[in-house]
């Protein structure tokens, strides 16, 4: 993801020329926020990439209400979030076990494997806490802004963390 | 600072991040959407909408400019009226002596007769009577 600079800038392109704007904004930050979809909420391809679609729809009908927003990356993955909860609300618990077998892919190598077996642990996480290490390790937020998106104490998010990486270790057999 | 605590561990799943992306179908159906991919509107609809609106609009301010030309004539208000009071003849003193002039003529005994008449008449006929002293003298007798 972008620093601030970076994201100033992004910002000032997208208030002059909110077609180019979207464009950069959208590759900086579509990527994270589909993963963090995909990984903290177990959705499907296709459920996030709807949720993905109505957390950026906004931004390209009335794009001027945008132009003052100073943490793009906080505010769409703020939206994600509250879209997904909502989702999942609608939606219950039960859907789980399908989007399961739909994450299992064909292609067999090191880092696929890896990456599924990772996966798999995380599932097990409480949602709080897979949610936390999908944010802290993916997208390097902070635990500040870990805790203002998930509106909780900072203590509330680091205690998260050093359990959800604890359980984890357990879970995985990893090696360097 | 957060990035110098990581662990192995960290380090690893960091390394193991998730490398899927959205497809194209998602940013293209934005672009659709996008308010500068939308035609500006010059649909039949539209264009009538805009004509009707000119309409009215030209309309009010013919009328408007029509009526402040040629004002309407105001109607007469019709004056406020006042309740005529009755209006009595002064009187002088002297012609309201001359009225009451039988009843200043009237002696006593007249007027107490016939202006009042609950009144005793035996009582006014006894002298001894009107005064204190007279009334004094009666019970001296007794």
């Amino acid at each position: 993801m972008k620093n601030s600079n970076e994201t100033k800038e992004m910002m000032a392109l997208f208030a002059q020329n909110p077609q180019k704007g979207f464009e950069q904004i959208y590759k900086s930050f579509a990527g994270p926020v589909f993963r963090y979809l995909r990984n903290s909420f177990n959705l499907s391809r296709e459920e996030a990439e709807d949720i993905l679609q109505t957390t950026f729809m906004p931004w390209v009908k009335e794009p001027a209400k945008f132009f003052n927003v100073e943490n793009p990356a906080g505010y769409l993955f703020t939206s994600a979030r509250n879209a997904a909860l909502k989702f999942k609300k609608e939606t219950g618990p039960d859907r789980n076990e399908t989007n399961r077998s739909n994450t299992q892919q064909n292609r067999i190598d090191h880092k696929i494997e890896n990456e599924l077996m990772i996966k798999k642990a995380l599932e097990s996480l409480p949602d709080e806490q897979k949610e936390t290490v999908v944010l802290k390790i993916w997208t390097d937020m902070t635990f500040e802004e870990i805790a203002e998106l998930q509106k909780c104490s900072l203590p509330t998010v680091a205690s998260r963390y050093r359990y959800a990486i604890a359980k984890l270790k357990e879970l995985i057999p990893w090696t360097r | 600072m957060d990035k110098m605590n990581k662990d192995q561990f960290e380090k690893y799943l960091e390394e193991n991040a998730p490398t899927e992306e959205p497809s194209v179908d998602v940013f293209n159906a934005l672009q659709k959407q996008a308010i500068w991919n939308q035609p500006a509107p010059t649909s039949r609809l539209s264009i009538s909408m805009i004509a009707a609106i000119t309409i009215i609009i030209i309309a009010s301010a013919i009328a408007f400019y029509a009526y402040s030309a040629n004002p309407l004539p105001k109607e007469p208000v019709s004056e406020a009226t006042y309740e005529e009071l009755p209006t009595l003849p002064e009187l002088q003193p002297a012609e309201i002596i001359a009225q009451n002039e039988d009843i200043f003529e009237m002696g006593a005994y007249k007027l107490i007769k016939f202006k009042n008449e609950d009144f005793n008449l035996s009582f006014a006929q006894d002298n001894s009577c009107t005064t204190m002293l007279g009334f004094a003298r009666e019970l001296n007798n007794i």
